[in-house]
């Protein structure tokens, strides 16, 4: 049942349309509409639809921007507003690798553990890397989950990874993002595990922490 | 020589550390040379004569050198290749000229041998034409 919703929200999310796409989510929150389908069956394909008609110039930079705020404002709310099930005693820290700019990844994300009963931490994106590690030092989480899109910084991601692989040897390591098959092998030298995507980073989670 | 040149695994395995890292502390300077390539080419003439056409193409050099300076650091070519196959399509939605991208390479290419003075330029300039000498065949039909 979800393709002609996406189909639906891809056309308001196009013509930029907040109070429509806004009104949906909400109207699909009252057919009670698991949000785990929302976000990896309505949201991120949308994203995906709209990424691609940036690419081939069918959109331009505002409307792919408007867009993926709107996004952003429906994950934010259901952050907000979504009961989670009970504490699984976990907790994680969400963000993005350094240079990183795109963060609605991260944000996604950290809904979807939170949802799941972890304890989320979700610092989102340019942070720098010493206040990043003394934060995770200071915290301590069961997991560290990072995302990473542009494959430009790999040099300062694999550097952080190195310096949280040391400072939290407990710490299990997750990173996902857009470029993991090229430079997925360079990666899982450094982390515990590689999600292939937002479902698959759900699960490892579990099992990276003892399900 | 292109049906060669694209025909062989393109590899980083020759590229230096050292060379690298001269590479990447020279990167501002190859950026401001291939911009101001765009600006007086006549390869880039087209480019150079649409104003929203020149940001994508400054754009496109810098991240073009960080990609390269990443992938190149960790032997990833699949990785600049993949990167290469998107920007072929990103740049062809916006009527980029075919031969923008491997005239990138030649632009970038002059400029490391021209600012890598702490450090051999052979290497990296050898990768960058592989990967020139590669854009050209795909434009020529040998490669996909």
């Amino acid at each position: 049942m979800t393709q002609p919703q996406l189909d639906t929200f891809i056309a308001a999310l196009e013509q930029g349309d907040r109070r429509r796409c806004f009104n949906l989510v909400r109207e699909w929150e009252q057919q009670k509409l698991p949000s785990d389908v929302l976000y990896n069956d309505i949201l991120i394909p949308a994203l995906v639809h709209i990424g691609s008609s940036w690419e081939q110039n069918r959109q331009g930079i505002v409307e792919e921007h408007v867009a993926t705020q709107i996004i952003k404002a429906i994950v934010a709310y259901k952050a907000a507003n979504t009961e989670t099930r009970e504490t699984n005693g976990k907790s994680v820290m969400v963000g993005c690798v350094p240079d990183e700019q795109h963060d609605l990844a991260s944000m996604l994300i950290a809904n979807m553990l939170e949802e799941n009963g972890w304890r989320v931490t979700h610092y989102g994106a340019s942070v720098p890397q010493p206040d990043l590690v003394a934060s995770a030092q200071r915290l301590q989480p069961d997991l560290l989950c990072l995302t990473m899109k542009s494959i430009g910084g790999l040099e300062s991601t694999v550097q952080l990874l190195t310096e949280l692989r040391s400072v939290l040897p407990d710490t299990k390591i997750m990173i996902g993002g857009t470029h993991m098959p090229s430079v997925r092998a360079i990666l899982a030298e450094h982390v515990d595990a590689v999600a292939d995507s937002f479902r698959d980073g759900v699960e490892k989670a579990e099992s990276l922490t003892g399900g | 020589m292109p049906m060669e040149a694209v025909a062989a695994p393109l590899s980083f395995d020759a590229i230096g550390e050292k060379d690298l890292a001269a590479f990447h502390r020279q990167r501002e300077k190859i950026l401001t040379a291939f911009i101001d390539r765009i600006a007086v080419a006549p390869a880039f003439a087209d480019v150079a004569a649409d104003a929203e056409k020149t940001r994508i193409a400054q754009e496109t050099g810098k991240i073009f050198i960080e990609n390269f300076y990443a992938t190149a650091k960790y032997r990833l070519p699949a990785a600049i290749v993949e990167y290469l196959d998107w920007l072929r399509g990103y740049l062809g939605s916006r009527s980029f000229p075919e031969d923008f991208i491997p005239g990138m390479f030649s632009a970038i290419r002059h400029a490391t041998h021209a600012f890598l003075d702490d450090g051999s330029s052979d290497d990296i300039a050898a990768a960058l034409r592989q990967l020139e000498l590669r854009e050209k065949g795909i434009l020529q039909g040998d490669a996909a």
